[in-house]
């Protein structure tokens, strides 16, 4: 009698040991859910798209399986596969924060190559106009490009605030067109030139 | 039948029930996990994330996402059963609905995506011919800082507009080409208020008095007058009430407005003669006729300006307005005075003299650049 006993106390205790070793990898998960967030403020879905796409895959598997553990009975419930969709979930969005980082990176190299290449045709514009033909007939018009100019200047100092608020597309977008408007007046000061010579 | 029998039977029996409770819904797939619906709806949405129907169509790609995540959680719900009470039919439905949604959120999109780029290229189009005609109505119509400025601005959003058509992002560049066109229409409602004056009635009806009136005095005394039109940027030579002869002329720059001030740049309006005859080496500018600015209604104009606040009152009216050489260049160029190519000046000043009548009007009530201009702008838009 004693040894039956025996039995089922040791028989009850192994299944309260199984079942208290198929514990939920909390930590992993946490982990990977910190490593999602970490890519969503790096802006990888801005950066990053496909990337960032296959992390919150990896994330959404990551969070079925855990779903589809905890509705089984304790005793079946197995968290194996768990901790390798966590550990797969972890690595997509390290490598997501990395794709977005170097692509927001990159976005910041061509906005600033813009931006200085827009300023350098800016300040040769000005000093063009500063030695531009000025008579009679074409003073008006050379008030008028600097005035044009301080538009141009405008956009300009838009496109820096745009920049040191991280947008970088719209500060690039903002810097080439800057540069285009100051090519134009450029040509015009280069055509007002050679009106002046055929005036002389 | 024995006991022993009965008891197997009955065995068998319960054996075959559970068989078939567990084997039937396997063999009709009732309890069949709906894997391949699901990697289809997961390509589905994919596919259409890829062409980023999330942006174009993004109701559609939600109710995608959402049914292919029903579908999910309805798996998950009936794995955690016993096989006889599993049943997947539910979350086969929504993995179809999802991968139906997705492919409907991809042709959605790219409709979307062809819409907004067509309606962007619609925009820019519209705002370059905006641009071009206030372009037009700024090289005509002296503006100040504040529409010249936004002049400038709705070139670079033009600018900007295209680049993001480059780039894709139609409704960036739809929206920026419409800034472009807001701001050029604006320049052009600008212009044309400032032009208007060449369509006010009571100033045309003068001009049109000051010019009646100087021809019916030169066909009266059979002798010269000088009639300039601004607008047509005109001399006309009357000779006996009838035109001998027309020239070109270059304005001053401030074509729109009559003289008020000394450098203000605008070629006076009024009915003024010629007081000297300047030849070569006297003028600067080849040769002048120089007439008699500021007249007593000149003297009057800035006086009441000044009262009404209109001009400060340190300004005064200046002088030396002529008709001189050195123009003919195609534009309003002077500080106010009429100039003349060297050819037409020679010709115009043996056909004057000290005392021929020269009335300076802003037109004569017929076309004109000023008044054509006015009178586009503030037709309805078509």
């Amino acid at each position: 009698m004693r040894t039956r006993l025996f039995a089922a106390l040791s028989l009850i205790m192994m299944l309260v040991l199984v079942a208290s070793c198929a514990k939920a990898p909390q930590d992993q998960v946490q982990s990977a859910q910190a490593s999602l967030k970490a890519a969503q403020d790096a802006e990888a879905g801005t950066y990053a798209k496909d990337a960032m796409a296959n992390a919150e895959q990896q994330m959404a598997a990551l969070d079925e399986e855990m779903k589809a553990q905890q509705g089984k009975f304790a005793l079946f419930r197995s968290y194996g596969k768990t901790k390798e969709l966590a550990s797969a979930a972890q690595a997509a969005a390290d490598s997501a924060k990395n794709a977005a980082q170097e692509g927001k990176a990159r976005a910041r190299d061509e906005a600033t190559a813009a931006i200085n290449d827009a300023k350098a045709y800016a300040d040769s514009t000005r000093t063009m106009l500063e030695h531009a033909p000025i008579g009679k007939g074409s003073m008006t018009d050379i008030q008028a490009m600097k005035q044009d100019m301080a538009t141009i200047m405008m956009n300009l100092s838009e496109a820096d605030s745009a920049f040191a608020a991280e947008q970088y597309n719209e500060a690039k977008a903002k810097a080439d067109a800057a540069k285009s408007s100051a090519q134009g007046i450029q040509s015009s000061i280069m055509q007002a030139r050679e009106m002046a010579r055929g005036h002389h | 039948m024995s006991r022993l029998r009965i008891f197997a039977l009955s065995g068998l029996g319960l054996l075959l029930l559970v068989g078939l409770s567990f084997g039937l819904p396997l063999w009709t797939g009732r309890a069949r996990y709906p894997q391949i619906e699901r990697d289809i709806a997961n390509r589905a949405i994919e596919d259409a994330r890829r062409d980023e129907a999330n942006h174009w169509a993004p109701e559609r790609y939600a109710s995608a996402v959402n049914a292919f995540k029903a579908g999910v959680d309805e798996g998950i719900r009936q794995r955690g059963r016993l096989i006889p009470f599993q049943n997947y039919a539910v979350a086969e439905d929504r993995f179809y609905a999802a991968a139906q949604n997705a492919s409907e959120a991809m042709r959605e999109g790219k409709s979307a995506r062809l819409g907004m780029a067509s309606r962007a290229a619609e925009m820019i189009h519209l705002a370059q011919d905006v641009i071009h005609e206030a372009e037009n109505s700024v090289r005509m119509v002296p503006v100040g800082f504040i529409p010249r400025m936004r002049l400038q601005k709705s070139r670079m959003s033009l600018s900007e507009a295209t680049l993001y058509t480059r780039n894709g992002r139609y409704d960036d560049a739809f929206d920026k080409a419409k800034d472009a066109q807001s701001d050029a229409l604006w320049v052009l409602t600008a212009t044309g208020a400032a032009a208007s004056r060449y369509l006010d009635s009571d100033l045309v009806r003068q001009w049109r008095n000051w010019v009646d009136q100087t021809v019916a005095e030169s066909r009266a005394g059979q002798s010269s007058a000088i009639v300039v039109i601004k607008e047509k940027n005109r001399v006309d030579l009357y000779q006996a009430g009838r035109i001998r002869k027309s020239y070109n002329a270059d304005m001053g720059r401030n074509r729109l407005s009559s003289k008020l001030y000394a450098g203000d740049r605008a070629t006076p309006e009024g009915r003024y003669y010629i007081t000297q005859k300047k030849g070569r080496g006297d003028s600067k500018y080849y040769k002048a006729l120089v007439l008699n600015y500021p007249n007593a209604a000149d003297r009057k104009r800035l006086a009441h300006a000044k009262t009404n606040g209109q001009a400060s009152r340190g300004l005064g009216l200046g002088s030396l307005i002529e008709i001189h050489g050195e123009g003919g260049r195609g534009q309003d160029w002077t500080y106010g005075c009429v100039a003349l190519s060297n050819n037409d000046l020679d010709d115009l000043f043996t056909r004057v003299s000290v005392g021929t009548p020269v009335t300076i009007v802003g037109g004569d009530g017929q076309s004109g650049k000023f008044s054509d201009l006015a009178r586009r702008l503030s037709a309805p838009p078509q």
